[in-house]
């Protein structure tokens, strides 16, 4: 008698294990692309949106694989500019909707959160927008400069100043909590 | 305080989870097959969408009356009656508008049916100029009813719209035409059997 080894694929269904791809890498992206998102738009409501947005357009690219995180970032700023020019279209005020907006917390509430974290985020909040925003890519985002200049469309030199010159601007602006 | 300890500190901040709805929203998406219609933000982008058709749809509404009127402007103008119609003007059943009129047009004798080629004389542009042809198209005939003549037989009443184009050309210079074309319109009997 010959018994016949038959193997069955584990899944079957292509579309599922790019489904859990996507979900895993959203999963470990999604914070840092709403903290970027939220730190392209000047209306906190409308940063999951952007990333909504950004994601779906993404996956229309290419369903059967997550993106590189450059091009997430880079798609993720294109379409805050894209709804900024919306918004002057529809002569909707920014200045309304930043001064009613409740204020939306960027980092983690921790259990162990401490004043020194507060302060570091408004620290963040306070530094220029291009230098915030090559921080925010290099520190939380993990990209290197290399990417940072893609998805910003600067010179990797560029990039690399703004990001010393935001850590030194932290530095300043946390040292009279420290003295 | 040196930049890498500050780099440290900056990592050890964690940014903020999405929201959940944010995620089911995402998980959705990407479940789903490419061809499968995704609604996003369905309350802005719906609104903004229905406001564009509604926008669309006003601007088409209004292009079209405003081309009606013309049409209807146009239409509604009776040429000069400076020509006789040759037969009979009676020959003509009526112009607009149709069976009213149609109907008090005197039945008898019965004359004959008006032709777009009958001959008709009419003023041209300039006294110079010589009519060198005539044209009926034809672009619509509606029946609007039927009519008892008096021997007893039916006629159809049949409106009839046409683009009437007159050629002119000036005898001093052979090479110079001009066409005229006006839409018409007239009501016209019809016997029973005949076409138009």
């Amino acid at each position: 008698m010959i018994a016949a080894a038959v193997s069955f694929p584990t899944n079957t269904n292509p579309r599922a294990d790019s489904s859990a791809l996507w979900k895993e890498w959203f999963r470990r992206q999604g914070p840092n692309l709403v903290l970027f998102a939220r730190q392209q738009t000047s209306v906190p409501s409308e940063a999951e949106d952007l990333v909504q947005e950004a994601v779906r357009k993404l996956w229309q690219l290419n369903p059967d694989t997550p993106p590189d995180n450059a091009l997430a970032y880079h798609k993720i700023r294109q379409l805050a500019t894209d709804f900024a020019r919306s918004r002057i279209r529809r002569g909707v005020r920014e200045e309304t909707w930043e001064s009613e907006a409740p204020r939306v917390e960027w980092f983690d509430r921790r259990a162990e959160r401490t004043e020194r974290d507060a302060r570091l985020e408004s620290a963040v909040r306070a530094l220029p927008p291009e230098q915030r925003e090559v921080i925010s890519l290099k520190i939380w985002g993990e990209l290197t400069f290399d990417q940072i200049a893609r998805t910003l469309d600067i010179s990797p030199n560029t990039a690399a100043s703004r990001y010393r010159y935001g850590l030194e601007r932290l530095r300043t602006l946390l040292a009279p909590s420290e003295a | 305080m040196d930049l890498e300890s500050l780099e440290k500190e900056l990592r050890a901040l964690r940014p903020a989870a999405p929201s959940e709805s944010l995620v089911r929203h995402v998980a959705e998406t990407t479940g789903g097959t490419p061809e499968a219609p995704v609604v996003f933000f369905p309350e802005a982008a719906s609104l903004r969408r229905r406001v564009r058709r509604w926008q669309a749809g006003a601007a088409v509404t209004g292009a079209l009356a405003a081309c009606l009127a013309l049409v209807l402007l146009v239409s509604s103008r009776t040429p000069e009656p400076s020509g006789t119609v040759a037969p009979a003007p009676a020959a003509l059943a009526a112009t607009t508008p149709a069976p009213a009129a149609a109907a008090e047009v005197s039945p008898a004798p019965e004359p004959p049916l008006p032709r777009l080629t009958d001959p008709v004389r009419i003023s041209p542009p300039a006294a110079s100029l010589v009519m060198l042809g005539r044209e009926g198209r034809l672009q619509s005939a509606r029946q609007e009813g039927w009519m008892d003549q008096q021997d007893g037989t039916r006629s159809r009443i049949v409106r009839v719209r046409y683009l009437d184009s007159v050629r002119w050309q000036d005898p001093q210079d052979q090479s110079a035409v001009i066409e005229t074309t006006l839409p018409m319109e007239q009501v016209v009997r019809v016997p029973s059997g005949e076409t138009y």
